[in-house]
């Protein structure tokens, strides 16, 4: 599964850095989007893969009542479950993103309405210096 | 319970409801607002003051970050009472003033606002105790100085006197806030620790000023005292502030802001009064100071000009006053009575700009020469400037005649000075003092007396209502007959200095002339001089012309920042900078491949993760038809085709989550492609569908093998991470890993009575408890974000949605968000279009029902979410995208009639809500964001959990509903 995981990492990260040398701002859109997904696998497939672990959601008999009392005390083996800090940073990365790509959508529809070009940052012949 | 943050928070709160206000009420209703809470604030401080005890101020004290010494630490000790009631007494007077002065169509938001934002800092600066709060509060006034500066922001002139302002003074805020570092490490390396606190740092003044370092805090602290009060060589900002409107003026530029400085002194004085430094440093820049602002004032033509240059001479004049107390500290003498000094000179000078804001009022010119005769037109307003000058000039009677004796008398009896410092001081002083008499003779005599400069302005003049002239008449009649009741002040004025710093008892009487001495003799001197010069102006003036009138540190100023720094900027961007994005972006990549990929270069690949079975062979698969779906990104030359590619690879990468165990990731990943391959379509639309474009061969070949090089390296990464063996090593070791105590603690703590977050979806607990200021600082950016897409979206004026235009209904729609078929007629078909004409009816009902039903999932999804996949992200993306279909099957005004303006109040609501849920664990004594969870037993349903979790969610839930709707809108707007 790592394996797989990472061969798709690197055909994502390769084809997306490829699109970053495009000239046209929505090429690089696509290009930023496809290192975003890259990204997001990479950590979740840092986090490992082992089989027969649980999804990180505690099944529910996991309570010890103590001393007859109402309090109740996790015992929740960690080892059953899947690393959960991943995927709560990547889902903060999604939905982030989610804003950020917006913007830039937005961005780039605003420039071609007032520049009606597409191309970015290179130098015309008039400029270059400075 | 003290009431000094109710205080302190009455003008920001102004503030606030000024800018909340209705755009109905107009300039009054902001007016009114601001006045009431400025007396507001001034009854707090009344209250205060009733009771107060110079033993035990009044003092509020919450540690926020005990280990740094950071506290929000508020007091009333002597001086900061008396500073207190200057800020809002003339607050007061100001805001009323304004209120008369200021045209109601002048941004009266703004400027209201601005103006209470700046009466909040300053008074912050003078009531804070600790020091880092006063900083704080000092580069807050600086910042609503700028604002204020640049009010009429159409003018250059104001933009570049608000922009020198700013630069200058914030300059000097940094030197303070350096010179509070050095402060706070020579305590911290006494006995008695760091501290930030002033009575601390008077307590151990000795302790301080032994240290070799005290000369560079003194001098930082100095740098920032001068730059704020204008004194040389940082005097030039302020007559270039003067483009402000009158009323900010007269209170930052001559009643309040400007005395930043002077009171930094004041409470630094105790500290560093006797090092040689400011023996050396503080009297001759005051006085030196005087000379330049009185001489440059001499031949002033504009009243306010004038009267900056004035308050530069006379802000020197109060710093020389302290300078005079080098060497008497301990003494208790000198500094009881500073603050008659302050308060004289704010009074005068607070009127006379509102006097001269008056005569502008009246005759639309602030210039001397078109003036004349005046008096006969505007009595009243002759009257009070007339006094006003009086005072300022120190003539017998006036409060600044007091002021002006006790300056001269520690001048000439100041021990401890070297004999030739303390004469060339003092001789230095009385010159100034020439030129004050002869410009406040010019203030009073040419405007008002002789024949009409020009007949024009005279015709045209009237006399100012009372209101205008009540707040400046409130302020220069009290400077007279100050022989009577100046004598009562300066007792009780000493004594709340006293409090503060020493425990000598000092008794300091001050009133007029009793006998003929050589004091006498040297103010008649003085007067006859200044007439002198009065009459000779011409003379000067021609001398001036000789000399070169724009003071040296301005072209200073202006070689420094107009010149020298935009030179280093250009030079090092220049030099950091390729002005080719693609070769930026190809060392960005080089760089990265060869700084990941080095070290990864010698570690062994682990095997041991070559597993295979049934997961492995469909995640094989999905693999396989990722990369054909990255095909159709890369290869065909439609743009719609990419974009469908690009949201197939989405999804399969959503399958990779599911593989993963990653419900909730899989379920955020579907919706956001679901919203992102949407607004990817409306965006080709707006962009004409731009065609593939070739990349040349001489960039394709170095880019394609970057690509590789690139990829290779992310792929070997990602793979050694995920198969390193030390992954597991605190685990195995025995140390339990966050990950594990999030696992453990999510719903019931492990030990008894411990914190837990009381949910069984372990990502969710993370993100709205364990990591929950995370989750707030995230949804921020969101809202940044879509504060961004909002201000794209503003100038686009063409495209502004126009209600009237919405009214005509859906026949009158027309072409404004439609999408044309195009390539893929079937996936607009699909999406709700029809080839030909409008959305079909059809298409918008089932729209509507399937919104309903996804609604619906939204609220289960929301609800489950503390236990099962689910939670806040999600049932609000899932929520916006209920809305996508109804947006691609309507017109563009019924969408804008669906999603009314307000709607977009659900952002700072759910942020509120969000930071609320946070604040109210605090109001229990508990950190920020501590969440709790309780159990209520109902009828029918048994025991349910209530986590205050939830309503933090239910925040995260506002804000992502609300900019995704937002950012559709957007799009739709384009």
């Amino acid at each position: 599964m790592t394996l797989v995981a990472s061969l798709l990492v690197a055909a994502l990260v390769g084809a997306g850095v490829y699109q970053l040398f495009r000239k046209s701002a929505f090429e690089v859109l696509l290009g930023l989007l496809l290192i975003s997904q890259a990204v997001n696998l990479a950590i979740l497939a840092a986090g490992g893969w082992t089989a027969g672990t649980l999804p990180p959601v505690t099944a529910e008999p996991v309570v010890d009542t103590v001393g007859g009392t109402a309090a109740k005390v996790s015992r929740v083996d960690p080892a059953l479950y899947v690393d959960p800090l991943p995927h709560a940073l990547i889902l903060t990365a999604i939905v982030i993103g989610f804003g950020v790509f917006s913007f830039l959508m937005v961005l780039i529809a605003r420039g071609r309405e007032t520049s009606s070009t597409l191309a970015l940052g290179e130098p015309g012949p008039g400029e270059g210096k400075g | 319970m003290t009431t000094l943050p109710l205080m302190l928070a009455m003008p920001f709160l102004g503030a606030a409801a000024v800018l909340l206000l209705p755009q109905a009420g107009g300039a009054k209703a902001r007016f009114a607002t601001a006045l009431a809470f400025t007396l507001a604030a001034l009854g707090f401080l009344a209250h205060a003051t009733l009771g107060w005890d110079p033993a035990a101020p009044p003092r509020f004290d919450y540690p926020w970050h005990p280990s740094i010494h950071l506290s929000v630490s508020l007091w009333l000790d002597g001086p900061a009472l008396f500073w207190a009631w200057l800020v809002l007494g003339i607050g007061a007077c100001v805001v009323w003033y304004s209120g008369f002065y200021m045209d109601p169509g002048d941004s009266p938001t703004r400027f209201y606002s601005s103006l209470m934002a700046f009466m909040g800092a300053m008074l912050g600066v003078v009531v804070s105790e600790n020091l880092v709060m006063m900083f704080v509060f000092w580069e807050a006034t600086s910042i609503t100085s700028f604002l204020l500066i640049g009010h009429w922001s159409h003018k250059p002139s104001a933009i570049a006197g608000a922009r020198r302002a700013l630069l200058v003074t914030g300059t000097g805020g940094l030197c303070l806030m350096a010179g509070i570092a050095v402060l706070h490490l020579i305590l911290s390396q006494g006995p008695g620790g760091g501290t930030m606190m002033w009575g601390e740092v008077w307590a151990r003044a000795d302790e301080i000023a032994a240290h070799p370092l005290a000369g560079t805090a003194l001098l930082l602290m100095l740098v920032g005292a001068f730059t704020k009060s204008a004194q040389f060589p940082f005097h030039f900002w302020l007559p270039g502030a003067m483009e402000a409107p009158t009323p900010v003026s007269a209170f930052l530029h001559a009643a309040t802001m400007v005395k930043a400085g002077i009171y930094l002194l004041g409470r630094i004085y105790p500290v560093f009064g006797g090092h040689e430094l400011w023996l050396w440093i503080v009297g001759p820049v005051g006085v030196l100071t005087m000379l330049i602002g009185g001489w440059m004032a001499i031949t002033a033509y504009d009243i306010k000009q004038l009267l900056a240059f004035s308050t530069v001479s006379q802000l020197g004049l109060i710093v020389a006053y302290y300078g005079f107390g080098a060497g008497r500290l301990g003494t208790g003498g000198l500094l009881t009575l500073d603050l008659l000094l302050v308060l004289s000179h704010a009074l005068f000078k607070g009127g006379l700009f509102m006097m001269c804001g008056v005569i502008d009022h009246g005759t639309h010119t602030r210039d001397w020469r078109r003036l004349g005769g005046l008096w006969r037109k505007m009595p009243a307003t002759a009257a009070l400037t007339i006094i006003g000058c009086a005072s300022m000039a120190g003539l017998p009677l006036t409060f600044g005649f007091v002021a002006k004796k006790l300056f001269f008398d520690a001048s000439w009896h100041w021990e401890g000075a070297p004999g030739a410092l303390r004469l060339a001081l003092f001789a230095g002083a009385v010159l100034a003092s020439c030129f004050t008499m002869a410009y406040c003779l010019r203030v009073a005599i040419s405007p008002f007396f002789g024949e009409p400069r020009e007949q024009g302005v005279f015709d045209h003049a009237h006399e100012a209502g009372p209101g205008l002239l009540l707040a400046p008449a409130l302020l220069i009649l009290p400077t007279l007959a100050a022989g009577l009741w100046v004598p009562m002040l300066s007792e009780p004025l000493g004594r709340l200095a006293n409090a503060a710093y020493y425990a000598v008892d000092a008794h300091y009487k001050v009133g007029m002339f009793k006998k003929v001495d050589f004091m006498f003799a040297v103010s008649m001197a003085i007067y006859a001089a200044g007439a002198g010069v009065f009459f000779g102006t011409g003379a000067v003036d021609r001398l001036q012309e000789r000399a070169g009138r724009p003071a040296p540190t301005l072209r200073g100023y202006e070689l420094l920042f107009d010149s020298f720094f935009p030179w280093v900027a250009s030079k090092a961007a220049a030099f950091v900078a390729h002005p080719s994005l693609r070769f930026n972006m190809a060392v960005l990549a080089a760089f990265f491949a060869l700084a990941v990929g080095w070290p990864l270069l010698g570690s062994p690949i682990n095997a041991a993760e070559f597993e295979a079975g049934p997961a492995v062979l469909l995640a094989g698969l999905l693999a396989a038809s990722a990369l054909a779906s990255l095909g159709l990104v890369l290869v065909p030359r439609s743009a719609v085709a990419r974009v469908i590619g690009m949201g197939l690879v989405g999804l399969i990468i959503s399958g990779f989550f599911i593989f993963y165990k990653a419900p909730d990731l899989a379920l955020t990943q579907v919706l956001v492609e679901l919203v992102v391959l949407v607004m990817l379509l409306i965006l080709l639309k707006r962009i004409g569908a731009p065609p593939r474009e070739t990349v040349r061969a001489a960039v394709a070949a170095p880019a394609a093998a970057i690509a590789v090089a690139v990829a290779l390296v992310a792929g070997l990464a990602t793979y050694n991470a995920a198969s390193s063996p030390d992954r597991l090593a605190p685990v195995l070791a025995g140390n339990p890993t966050h990950s594990a105590y999030y696992l453990a603690n999510s719903k019931y703590p492990t030990v008894e009575g411990a914190h837990s977050g009381g949910g069984n979806n372990v990502v969710n607990v993370i993100l709205v408890d364990f990591r929950g200021l995370d989750t707030l600082g995230e949804i921020t950016v969101l809202v940044l974000a879509a504060l961004g897409v909002a201000l794209l979206m503003r100038d686009g004026g063409h495209r502004e949605f126009d209600p009237s235009r919405a009214q005509r209904g859906p026949a009158a729609s027309g072409d404004e968000f439609r999408l044309r078929p195009s390539s893929f007629p079937f996936i607009y078909n699909t999406l709700g279009y029809r080839v030909r004409g409008g959305p079909s009816i059809v298409t918008r009902e089932l729209a509507n029902i399937i919104a309903v039903f996804v609604l619906g999932v939204a609220l289960v999804l929301f609800f489950a979410g503390h236990n099962a996949p689910g939670g806040g992200f999600i049932a609000g993306l899932l929520s916006a995208v209920a809305v996508v279909p109804f947006i691609l099957s309507s017109t563009h005004e019924q969408y804008e009639r669906a999603t009314p303006h307000h709607i977009f109040g659900l952002i700072p609501a759910g942020l509120l809500f969000a930071g609320g849920t946070g604040l109210v664990a605090m109001f229990f004594g508990l950190p920020f964001l501590t969440s709790e969870f309780w159990y209520v037993h109902l009828p029918l349903l048994g025991e349910i959990e209530i986590a205050s979790a939830m309503f933090f969610d239910l925040g995260v839930y506002l804000v992502v509903v609300g900019i995704t709707l937002v950012l559709v809108k957007g799009f739709g707007r384009l």
